[in-house]
């Protein structure tokens, strides 16, 4: 008697979007609310964090952490920018499109983004419009990547990794800081500040754009996972999170490499007090640490079905609609003209409170553009 | 679809791609550590100039001026760093060739250093409290110090050292006065000798400026 055995391979069902990544995006970028809304209307405010290499002494513990939680958003933000390149471009070859389309579609994207920055996003905080924010440094990070793209996801890991490690060692001393093009230079590749007005830069591309190949890699790899997989993922994401935020504490206390800002003494202020201009190690291992614990979560409302319910579906939606909602919330949470200074300051309560009525406004703002956006993709696929 | 053979074509959750991704890594990190493991410490900065080198807090303001008036040269001068807040520390840095002594003074270290509280008595400043010589070395270099006290307002303590470096040919001299709370200026910090010990651990005496 003969047996015939056959193997059944179950499909490998793909994954085009993912919810837990919008969760985490959503959470970042309400956070990010909150600091821009205490930026504009709150007297004592954090900021410049390794630009000065104190921490504010005026500021009291409230006040510091109320700046402190911020130090989420922009990695998370730029992290989930390169995985959401790699879905899109892998998304865009799997329905066919030439590598020519792709590439000009990531440039046009990206100065679009560098538009909205001189535009919209420089005179909402007053700055100049050759002012180098987290959007230009995104944008100009993706022309980059419609480059980048065709190299090895090993190598855009490896060169990542050896950006982020090692950058503090960077000496582009041989560029004169008295001579504008090469000041704005060393300003956007390596050394944010702002002595010289117009050249602003707080987001150096190095090295951003290293936290942008990791989303990437991260993204790539993300695409090719079976969507089934995607639950397993909660507890590694968990681990890798709780480790990154103990091993910030470890680099902390070591006071040494990692660190673009000395602790000067054992008060928490002064060791949660990290370099973000530029990101230092402990800075990062605190931010993705945090992140990889919202994606966690976001695993675990999408196993529960919760993604559209109440507060979470709002999470979602801020997450899924990230640059309307960054250009929207900074004009709605200002309140004012570009150049018209501050009437008054409001205290951490009442901006509280502002801040709470900004996110009901725009979730109504987001949801609607969406549908929007549903209506005319090709019009609006660049926001 | 990409056909991609060797490490380079497999994807990075592939251990062996993992493995070999990071050992490139902490081999450049690495390096880097210890190609960088001299610079000055993380909060402070590093002077080098005139011959020598010293680490100081980054906190601090530091100047360099002539000896006794004038400006800085190879052959004499001071780097002097302050840093003062709700505290007060100062430390410097004094060079100067043994022929810049007066010829009543042996080319000692010990006249050297008695040369440096003449100098200071004469721009009417007022030591006190000298303290007993006792020595130690710097760059393999017998170094001998003692404690002072400076008459202000307030008493100020310092500790200062001098010692020959014969690479240079020059006596160099490290002094540090500090306060430790402004607003109590009798009390004293037990710790000022380590403190000066530490200054003169960072000295490198005939560093390349």
């Amino acid at each position: 008697m003969q047996h015939t055995v056959q193997t059944q391979t179950a499909p490998v069902k793909q994954v085009s979007r993912l919810h837990f990544i919008d969760f985490a995006r959503g959470i970042v970028m309400i956070i990010m609310a909150w600091d821009h809304v205490s930026g504009f209307w709150m007297e004592l405010h954090g900021g410049f964090e390794g630009i000065f290499p104190f921490r504010n002494p005026s500021l009291d513990l409230t006040h510091f952490l109320a700046r402190f939680v911020s130090h989420w958003c922009a990695p998370t933000f730029v992290f989930l920018s390169g995985v959401s390149l790699a879905f899109s471009v892998r998304n865009r070859i799997r329905r066919g499109q030439s590598e020519l389309d792709i590439t000009l579609h990531i440039i046009k994207r990206g100065l679009i983004l560098l538009l909205f920055e001189a535009l919209l996003v420089s005179p909402a905080f007053d700055l100049p419009y050759l002012y180098f924010g987290v959007i230009a440094a995104i944008g100009v990070s993706l022309i980059m990547f419609s480059l980048l793209r065709k190299v090895p996801p090993a190598i855009i890991f490896i060169v990542s990794m050896i950006i982020i490690l090692n950058h503090q060692w960077l000496d582009l001393s041989f560029l004169s800081m008295d001579v504008a093009w090469s000041h704005y230079l060393r300003r956007i590749l390596h050394e944010p500040g702002f002595s010289w007005r117009p050249y602003f830069a707080l987001y150096p591309l190095i090295p951003w754009i290293g936290v942008m190949g990791l989303g990437w890699v991260t993204g790539d790899h993300l695409h090719g996972m079976d969507s089934e997989k995607i639950p397993k993922l909660k507890l590694p994401l968990l681990a890798a999170g709780a480790s990154s935020v103990l091993l910030f504490f470890v680099v902390r206390w070591l006071n040494g490499y990692g660190n673009l800002v000395y602790r000067w003494s054992g008060d928490i202020m002064d060791w949660l007090y990290i370099s973000k201009y530029p990101p230092s190690i402990s800075y990062l291992l605190w931010s993705l640490g945090g992140m990889c614990i919202f994606l966690a979560i976001g695993i675990m409302l999408q196993e529960r079905d919760w993604s559209n319910l109440n507060l979470s579906g709002v999470v979602h939606t801020f997450g899924r609609t990230p640059l309307f909602f960054y250009l929207t919330h900074l004009w709605l949470y200002r309140l004012r003209l570009p150049r018209v200074p501050v009437p008054y300051h409001l205290d951490l309560f009442r901006t509280l409170g502002l801040w709470l009525i900004g996110l009901a406004v725009l979730w109504q703002l987001c949801s609607r553009y969406e549908k929007i956006k549903r209506r005319y993709p090709r019009f609006l696929q660049y926001i | 679809m990409e056909n991609k053979t060797g490490i380079l074509g497999n994807p990075l959750s592939s251990l062996k791609v993992l493995l070999v991704s990071l050992i490139v890594v902490g081999f450049v990190t690495g390096g880097n550590l210890w190609l960088h493991r001299g610079d000055a410490p993380l909060g402070e900065a590093r002077y080098s100039g005139y011959g020598f080198s010293i680490d100081y807090s980054s906190m601090m303001q530091v100047q360099e001026m002539g000896l006794t008036g004038g400006v800085a040269t190879e052959s004499i001068g001071m780097v002097q760093g302050r840093m003062e807040g709700r505290s007060l520390e100062q430390f410097g840095v004094m060079w100067f060739k043994p022929d810049q002594l007066p010829s009543h003074y042996d080319s000692s270290p010990r006249d050297a250093l008695k040369n440096v509280f003449d100098t200071i008595a004469s721009s009417g400043t007022v030591i006190t409290n000298i303290g007993e010589e006792t020595s130690t070395t710097v760059n393999d270099h017998n170094v001998i110090y003692q404690n002072f006290d400076i008459e202000d307002e307030v008493t100020i303590p310092g500790v200062i050292g001098v010692w020959y470096c014969k690479e240079s040919d020059m006596f160099m001299v490290l002094y540090l006065v500090h306060l430790p709370d402004l607003e109590q200026p009798d009390l004293h910090s037990p710790e000022l000798v380590n403190m000066w010990l530490d200054y003169l651990d960072t000295v490198s005496c005939h560093a390349s400026s």
